[in-house]
């Protein structure tokens, strides 16, 4: 195990130096620079000249990079060109919020989609696992701006039992963290659907059955402890995601997330935020991947084996 | 028994209320939200910033006020007096100012602000001035270089906002972002990035512009700036009343905001103009005729009623109407013609084609590419514009893309016509968009005219009175018109979602509604 997790981290390395490539590439392929979108009205050619320099905008794009890749190897991701703060200091301030609705979404996704699942599986073809599909599929294809504002509209304006927007409070935790969490219980529902049909169709559930096992200790016991694999799989990849995914919800419902740091930043061609939050969000990815597979591992000897 | 006990606990209730603050029995929180884009952001540091956020003007004063009635109003002068020939400007200074951090304002600081000034991105504001003379404790004098008639328009600007000399030296690049310290009405207390701005009232400050009532301290306690993205989400904060006022509300929420009982709308005049820019560098548009038929087919008066809800004016000039500059000529005006359209291109030589667009004598269709911001106000005016021009035989293909990426294909003349719109309250705005120094952008347009460069430079620099730079500024702008390099189109209002519980007098001269004004603005 500890041989697996070893090589699974230094794999990490060559992954973090290829991804911080395709960053820095990308942000600049886009057109459009920061310096255009900060002069205004009255602004000299000088002053414009004096921020590309300070920037480093006017050294080649290799150049730029590895300035950029040196100072981050000593943890200075910069300072944003139109807020002027350290990038390092923007991604603390905004991280917290992207952590709290992610981790609290995820946990809905679970506990939801795995529920759903198994009423469905275990009631197959039935009425029960057609309604649990249906609110699955309304999950997964239902735009997520569309649902905030629906959410907002009948909890918030309607009902006044939650604020209609904010970042502050627990309360306002609630209506972001249903609205992310529905799209993937959706998705969980139907992955821990099909996945416990298939366990069940093996022969050593046939077996329990033949030994006359209980039919909730199988499905609880057997069934779904096996149909959870490809389940933890998905949440592990989907930590990412929700870290920097969210960005409709977040601003839909007013949250200083990283998603909405991101798109900001994108709008202002403000590169070093922009280069920052995506790395962050790579890094949450590729960490997300890793504790998938370490446990994908844990759960499954045949992974560790073979790996080992 | 019980009955001394019961008054005890009265007496020691009525002290309570006695000796707590009058802030904790009942503090006075207005809350505002805005698009932060719009809001403006970056850094609170007024001599480093290039994107103002409107919090500026409560934490910071200025030398002078500018009114809504386009008067000059003391601010942190107390008054001033230009000479003949408009060189010699001296200033007597507000004694008693200080600054957040206890520090004073006096002509120390005055000289070393106006210095300073020259190292940030809005140096050219005070580019005329030479030097400055200390004349005493509170009075100084700026001796310019050539007389500079909008010199008190800068000065009232809140780029020109006077930070704490003292601060600004001691906090160096965390000046504007940790640390910012003004001698306004309100004091910064945090700000959150894409969260909120809270400010707090400045107990010590008496010393509001000329045009308020109330000189300090404020009525209401805390203004607290919340960063709320969704138009939508703005608007139900607003309805559930957790918002006070909200800036740049969309045409769609008027009528619901005007039908509530607790909400109502304020209009002050715009300082924006939406326009559309002819490449004048790229064929067909290199000719006049063709951009004056296409100016002429643009009906100004049908887009502000179908696209904003007459939320604002026709726009006619390349300025807005606020502006004496834009006061020009009737015949000089670019007013919806369509028969005038045609017969222009005709003029031009573009005939009707079989499908309705018009065709050169080669047979090369009149089809030009349009670009237009990815946002829903400048979509739906282009796809307008679209309709309107192909009524003439004019075939526009549009193009969404993002501002910066617009910009990118402004400045590579990838473009031969583009929706655009500007927010500036000053006729300079004309040499900013139309300088032939500056091709691409800001000049989408390309427009280099040698006839035009020397009109522009006349009104900039060389005009020594208010009249007659604006005079200058007219036959400079009525220049333009006719040679039809933009098609102006809409002159939105500035309107705010207002919560009745906010109690603002009227007759108020805040041209900001949420700038010095505050100071006369309670809370229900």
């Amino acid at each position: 195990m500890w041989r697996f997790m070893v090589r699974r981290v230094l794999l990490l390395i060559p992954i973090f130096g290829v991804v911080s490539v395709i960053i820095f590439s990308l942000v600049h392929i886009v057109p459009g620079n920061p310096i255009d979108n900060l002069m205004g009205p009255g602004m000299t050619k000088a002053h414009e000249q004096q921020l590309i320099e300070k920037y480093h905008l006017d050294k080649p794009i290799p150049v730029q990079y590895l300035i950029w890749f040196k100072n981050m190897l000593h943890g200075d991701l910069g300072r944003s060109i139109v807020e002027k703060r350290p990038v390092s200091e923007l991604l603390m301030h905004h991280l917290p919020y992207s952590l709290s609705l992610g981790l609290t979404a995820i946990a809905i996704s679970f506990v939801l989609g795995v529920s759903m699942g198994i009423v469905s599986a275990a009631n197959k073809n039935r009425l029960w696992d057609h309604s649990a599909m249906l609110v699955a599929l309304f999950g997964v294809t239902i735009p997520s701006f569309w649902l905030g504002l629906i959410l907002i509209l009948i909890f918030a304006v309607w009902l006044g039992w939650f604020p209609v927007s904010g970042s502050g409070t627990l309360m306002s935790l609630v209506l972001p963290a249903v609205t992310v969490g529905l799209g993937g219980a959706g998705l969980v529902a139907r992955v821990t659907r099909v996945s416990m049909l298939e366990v069940a169709s093996k022969d050593f559930i046939v077996l329990l059955h033949a030994k006359g096992l209980g039919k909730t200790a199988i499905l609880l016991r057997h069934i779904l402890r096996n149909a959870l694999i490809p389940v933890i799989t998905i949440l592990g990849l989907r930590i990412g995601w929700v870290l920097g995914g969210a960005v409709t919800v977040e601003i839909v419902f007013g949250r200083p997330g990283l998603g909405q740091m991101l798109i900001t930043g994108l709008y202002r061609r403000d590169y070093p935020v922009v280069q920052g939050a995506m790395l962050l969000l790579a890094m949450g990815i590729m960490l997300g991947t890793f504790l998938a597979d370490v446990l994908y591992a844990y759960a499954d000897p045949r992974v560790r084996d073979q790996h080992d | 028994m019980r009955k001394t006990v019961g008054g005890l606990l009265l007496v020691i209730l009525a002290a309570v209320c006695v000796l707590m603050p009058a802030s904790a029995m009942a503090e006075k929180v207005l809350y505002a939200a805005g698009d932060p884009n719009e809001l403006g952001v970056t850094t609170f540091n007024p001599i480093k910033v290039e994107l103002n956020h409107e919090a500026m003007s409560l934490i910071y004063d200025k030398l002078i006020e500018w009114g809504l009635d386009g008067n000059y109003y003391p601010g942190l002068a107390a008054s001033w007096t230009i000479s003949d020939d408009g060189l010699i400007w001296k200033m007597k200074l507000k004694e008693g100012v200080t600054f957040h951090d206890g520090t004073p304002f006096n002509a120390e600081v005055a000289k070393w602000f106006l210095k300073e000034m020259e190292t940030g991105p809005s140096a050219y504001m005070v580019g005329a001035i030479d030097h400055v003379d200390i004349d005493g404790p509170y009075a100084i004098t700026m001796v310019l270089k050539h007389p500079e008639p909008n010199m008190l328009f800068n000065l009232s600007q809140t780029f020109m906002a006077v930070p704490s000399m003292e601060a600004y030296k001691k906090y160096g690049e965390d000046f504007g972002t940790k640390y910012v310290v003004g001698s306004g009405p309100y004091m910064f207390e945090s700000w959150s990035p894409g969260d909120k701005l809270v400010l707090v009232k400045n107990p010590n400050y008496t010393w509001g512009p000329g045009f308020v009532k109330n000189k300090g301290p404020a009525i209401i306690d805390k203004v607290v700036y919340l960063d709320v993205k969704e138009e939508s989400t703005r608007f139900l904060e607003l309805k559930t009343g957790k918002l006070d006022v909200v800036f740049a509300l969309p045409t769609m929420f008027i009528d619901k905001v005007e039908q509530d009982k607790n909400l109502r709308v304020v209009r002050l005049p715009g300082d924006q103009l939406y326009h559309m820019v002819m490449n004048t560098q790229s064929p067909p548009l290199d000719n006049l005729l063709v951009r004056k038929g296409i100016a002429l087919a643009v009906d100004q008066v049908s887009i502000t009623k179908n696209v904003f809800a007459n939320a604002g004016k026709p726009a006619f000039t390349y300025l807005i109407d606020s502006l004496p500059e834009s006061k020009v000529a009737e015949k000089d005006m670019i007013r919806y013609d369509p028969e005038g359209a045609k017969a222009a291109l005709e003029e031009a030589g573009w005939k009707v084609g079989p499908d309705g667009i018009r065709v050169d004598k080669d047979g090369n269709r009149l089809s030009l590419k349009m670009l237009a911001k990815n946002e829903s106000s400048y979509r739906r005016v282009a796809e307008v514009v679209q309709a309107q021009l192909a009524a003439v035989g004019v075939d526009a293909q549009i193009t969404l893309l993002d501002p910066s990426t617009i910009r990118a294909h402004l400045k590579n003349g990838e473009h031969q016509l583009a929706v655009r719109s500007y927010e500036w309250e000053n006729a300079d705005i004309l040499e900013w968009f139309l300088n032939s120094t500056r091709m691409g952008y800001p000049n989408a347009a390309f427009w280099h005219d040698n006839e035009s460069d020397y009109l522009m430079q006349k009104a900039m620099t060389r005009s020594r009175s208010q009249q007659e730079r604006i005079d200058n500024f007219k036959v400079y702008h009525t220049y333009l018109l006719n040679q039809y390099v933009w098609a102006p189109i809409y002159l939105p209002d500035t309107i705010f979602g207002v919560s009745k519980r906010l109690v603002v007098p009227e007759g108020g001269q805040d041209r900001r509604f949420l700038g010095m004004g505050v100071l006369d603005y309670d809370l229900k």
